[in-house]
């Protein structure tokens, strides 16, 4: 039986969270073979260019509601309006990021709609015109192979980092359906006071490539290198314990059992010897790179690459080819 | 000797005096009675025998301090005395013609004594007043980052004063009145005090000198029945319920050996103390047994790098609330307010690394260190507040049996062996079951120990086998972190893969101390009865029995780092340094060692966790230390120990090796 797919695209401020276009990605590679239609869902205040680039990367139909009461993310408006578009649809699938907003969105939303929900997903595949999700368990010891009973909508949310978003392609065209708002502003519970971030710079947990520095920096003066690499990959910039203890950096930056726990494409660990501590955060990265003088630390058993050599003659080597070849 | 007015009315003042008494001391009695659990009577005699040797050896005190401690002594025998003394005293003065023990030798030496040791206290006492307000000993302060209830800070100054006066008065007008005594029946020899303070009164008219001895006998005595029902609200009940503490406290399978917590009781609304009530009856005793000497705080390496925590603020600032609300607790009343309130701050709560230095050094058998973690069951189990960083090692032990969340092969580290280490399944008639940890599965330093370890056990013929991959952590760190119900998950986990491994009919041996502690100290309780060996404790058989041969290394100098849960909490201090010593002969100690070890700043979850504010860290206090004794090798025994000091180490520019014993051993063992 044909579904059709309805991709929720979280943004902020005009900008699309890249999730959104790895979970429409996601929708993608499997709107074939489910044989539906791939709709986006875009809201927010002043969403327009999300709404086109929704259609350049795949959607078919967007559905947009742009109304100031959908500014800030709020489960209570968001979640309305949503199950209002689906109520008319047939049994679709819905997709979204499995970001803090899209895990709380999916719970919400199916649990009003009475639909099943598979959240954190890092595979999708469909068997015999049966939809499969796949999501590791118990931290990533298990894995569990799940698929929906009944009839009604379903409601997935993907792991960030899994799915390649698809480039967009400026030529293609869909149409848009505007929706007004279900709530108005005296009616939502919540209010938005202010929205603060730490600092300007890339953050850590959500970062797909993350440059980090150890003891073998050898002071505060040793993190410039490493953040230029960091700044011209687009990457955040990391830390070991060693580091932070020193106080070379502060502790915003540590990665590690006691600080963050990052699971990124790309790790490179420079002058970072690989204490258990350190392992605990980082040991997930999809790829890890080890930059050390001495090629006996441990981290080189964990490290997919490793470069046994000064750091300091490597990073802005590296950080010059980068910017050359990402034309920055 | 006492006019019949004076009987009369010394009849009424003790009546009322001892009526007051009553009220006060059960008010002290069902304030504790509002705590927990129990205070313990089992094998009476031998608990009486402890607090009466405790009071009349006075060695819980003497190996620290020992200036203060032989005043402390002075005064204490004087006040045991004394309590024979008063009554003597009474009985003369109600009884006519009533002498003890009489005019013969017994009464000679009798008034010796009593005249010596007044003497004695006197000046006993002189020597600490001068101490606290003249010297102004800085041991006595507390310092200002710690958290101290307002009524403190003037109150224990105030407290001290007037004590130091009611002992220097009571024992100095016995004196007066043992002098104006001589000075109406003539001199005698056995009093050679109170003789020279008769001298005072040569020429004085008869009339006086017996004013001046019913005076003395009313002040000696009436200072006594006017303190009486004071005492429960002066710090000085310590004098009571100090030896009664040490006689009530719980038998513990070690110092350190935590009490389970029932989660099948689902009457049981609270589980850890938010409020003072919900302490055990033994801790709220502490509160009053404690005579706020600070000896605690000089042992707790939280206090000495700078950290909101002091052990005896604890103490002194539950005494000070109690004080508050003695009144009302005693009759039911209810108390709201939080020990977070009061007691100690958050940050002061998690930076204790349970190393149990504070129960070690009380002379009166307080136990803050238990506090602090029913405190942090609290947090953790009602309030679900506690530092963000514990959330991983939390999760990790629950969902891939390690902190580190470590999902790799738990017998990896054996690769780069060039023997096999089998498992219990391969080896099911193993005699030895080495237990490895998490931290010998998947800490980088820590496998050079596992495989150490491995190596000695093999070259020395020992029938061994592992867990692999059923180990899992033995929940340690989540016992003191708090989350006690992890410790159970993970503790009844072990027990059943334990049993069902035989253990239970075999030795085990680790490297980890922590996990020694649990497995042979905490485990009983939940059916898990094993016979753990630390590894340097079983290098010592091996040694004794000439399975393996050390070769001397001379010219290279090793000082040993004491881990708490094998020195304090194992009472182990001779193993390690005989395997050392082995392969090391010149060992030189650092001043704090043995039961006075200082911790690597690792336990108590600290390791799981940033470490809370202060001056320094506990680990560079500790490698200054063992880099001060000019050795070049700091030994270890535990492989956080080994972290820490690694760190510290490198944070120093490496000048000393940091290895475990049985990495020395290992690598000088002949073939």
């Amino acid at each position: 039986m044909a579904s059709n797919l309805f991709v929720w695209i979280e943004q902020e401020d005009g900008q699309a969270d890249a999730v959104a276009w790895q979970a429409m990605a996601a929708a993608r590679n499997i709107a074939g073979d489910l044989g539906g239609s791939l709709n986006a869902v875009v809201f927010g205040d002043g969403v327009g260019d999300v709404a086109r680039q929704a259609v350049q990367v795949g959607a078919d139909r967007v559905y947009v509601s742009d109304d100031p009461s959908l500014g800030r993310y709020r489960v209570e408006p968001y979640a309305k309006l949503l199950s209002r578009i689906l109520e008319t649809e047939p049994p679709s699938l819905i997709l979204m990021g499995a970001s803090t907003a899209g895990l709380e969105l999916s719970a919400y939303v199916s649990a009003l709609t009475g639909a099943g929900l598979a959240p954190d997903c890092t595979d999708l595949r469909v068997e015999g015109g049966q939809l499969v999700a796949v999501r590791p368990a118990l931290v990533g010891n298990l894995v569990s192979t799940v698929t929906f009973k009944g009839t009604g909508h379903r409601f997935l949310s993907v792991r960030r980092n899994i799915f390649q978003p698809a480039d967009p392609d400026e030529s293609r065209t869909g149409e848009v359906i505007e929706v007004a708002a279900v709530l108005a502003e005296d009616e939502i519970p919540t209010r938005v006071e202010s929205v603060e971030t730490s600092d300007g710079a890339v953050s850590l947990t959500e970062a797909n490539i993350i440059v980090s520095g150890g003891r073998g920096v050898g002071g505060p003066e040793g993190f410039q290198p490493v953040r230029e690499l960091a700044d011209a990959l687009g990457g955040a910039l990391g830390a070991s314990r060693a580091a932070v203890d020193a106080g070379w950096i502060p502790y915003a930056h540590q990665v590690g059992q006691t600080g963050k726990t990052v699971q990124p494409d790309l790790y490179i660990a420079c002058g970072i010897s690989g204490a258990i501590q350190h392992l605990a955060g980082m040991k997930n990265a999809r790829v890890i790179v080890a930059i050390n003088k001495d090629a006996d630390v441990p981290l080189y058993q964990y490290a997919h690459y490793g470069i046994a050599g000064d750091l300091f003659s490597y990073l802005p080597a590296i950080a010059e080819e980068v910017k050359k070849r990402l034309g920055r | 000797m006492l006019t019949p007015y004076e009987k009369i009315l010394f009849a009424v003042v003790a009546a009322v005096s001892l009526y007051l008494a009553s009220v006060t001391f059960r008010r002290m009695i069902r304030t504790i009675m509002r705590g927990q659990g129990r205070l313990f009577r089992d094998g009476l005699p031998g608990r009486v025998m402890t607090g009466i040797k405790a009071l009349a050896s006075q060695n819980n005190m003497i190996r620290n301090r020992p200036f203060v401690s032989l005043a402390h002594t002075a005064i204490a025998w004087g006040f045991i005395l004394y309590m024979a003394v008063n009554l003597v005293d009474v009985l003369e003065g109600m009884i006519p013609g009533f002498a003890f023990p009489g005019e013969g030798a017994a009464g000679q030496a009798y008034r010796l004594i009593v005249d010596l040791m007044t003497a004695a206290a006197l000046a006993g006492m002189a020597a600490l007043l001068i101490r606290r307000f003249i010297v102004k000993s800085p041991a006595l302060d507390i310092a200002p980052q710690v958290q101290l209830h307002p009524g403190a800070a003037d109150g224990i100054r105030r407290d001290s004063l007037i004590v130091g006066f009611f002992i220097l008065g009571h024992v100095g007008f016995r004196l007066l009145g043992a002098s104006f005594d001589i000075a109406i029946d003539g001199p005698d020899p056995w009093q050679p005090v109170a003789a020279l303070a008769a001298g005072l009164w040569t020429g004085m008219e008869p009339s006086y000198l017996t004013f001046g001895l019913h005076a003395s006998w009313w002040m000696a005595i009436g200072l006594v029945l006017v303190f009486l029902p004071w005492f429960p609200y002066s710090k000085h009940a310590h004098l009571f319920m100090g030896p009664f503490n040490l006689m009530t406290s719980r038998d513990r399978s070690s110092p350190g050996a935590m009490d389970d917590l029932d989660f099948e009781d689902e009457t049981v609304e609270q589980f850890g103390a938010g409020r003072i009530t919900d302490l055990d009856r033994t801790h709220i005793t502490d509160a009053f047994a404690c005579i706020m000497c600070n000896r605690c705080q000089d042992a707790c390496p939280a206090y000495a790098t700078g950290k909101e925590l002091s052990p005896a603020a604890l103490e002194v600032n539950k005494r000070y609330h109690l004080r508050d609300h003695m009144k009302s607790l005693a009759k039911d009343g209810d108390d709201s307010e939080p020990l977070l309130a009061y007691a100690m701050s958050e940050s002061a709560l998690w930076a204790c690394t349970t190393c149990g230095a504070c129960t070690e050094a009380c002379p009166v058998g307080n136990e803050p260190m238990f506090d602090i973690l029913a405190m942090r069951q609290n947090q953790v189990l009602m309030e679900s507040a506690f530092p963000n960083e514990l959330k991983g090692a939390f999760t990790g032990i629950e969902r891939n049996g390690n902190p580190w969340q470590m999902a790799g092969d738990r017998m990896e580290w054996t690769e780069t062996l060039d023997f096999k280490v089998p498992t219990v399944a391969e080896n099911p008639d193993y005699d030895v079951l080495y237990w490895v940890g998490c931290a010998g599965a998947f800490d980088p330093g820590a496998k050079d120990t596992a495989r150490a370890i491995a190596t000695v056990l093999h070259r020395s013929g020992v029938d061994f086998a592992v867990l692999g991959n059923d180990e899992s952590c033995t929940g340690d760190l989540a016992r003191r972190a708090g989350n006690e119900y992890l410790y159970s998950i993970a503790a009844e986990g072990n027990i059943e893969t334990l049993n069902a491994s035989g253990a239970d009919r075999k030795r085990i041996v680790t490297g980890c101390p922590h996990c020694l502690h649990t497995l042979k100290n905490e485990y009983g309780t939940l059916g898990g009865r094993y016979e753990v060996m630390h590894h340097t404790q079983l290098i010592g058989d091996l040694r004794n029995d000439g399975k393996i041969e050390v070769k001397e290394e001379e010219g290279t100098r090793a000082t040993y780092h004491d881990p708490c849960y094998l020195g304090r909490h194992g009472g182990e201090y001779e193993a390690p340094r005989e395997a050392l010593a082995a392969a090391r002969p010149s060992l030189v100690e650092m001043a704090r060692s043995r039961n006075r070890s200082f911790c690597c700043g690792a336990g108590g979850a600290q390791v799981w966790k940033e470490e809370e504010k202060g001056r320094e860290a506990v680990s560079d206090n500790r490698f200054r230390e063992a880099r001060e004794t000019g050795a070049d090798t700091l030994a270890v025994g535990c492989p956080f120990c080994a972290r820490m000091m690694n760190d510290a180490n490198k944070r120093a520019g490496e000048p000393m090796r940091v290895r475990d014993i049985a990495e020395i051993v290992a690598e000088s063992m002949k073939a």
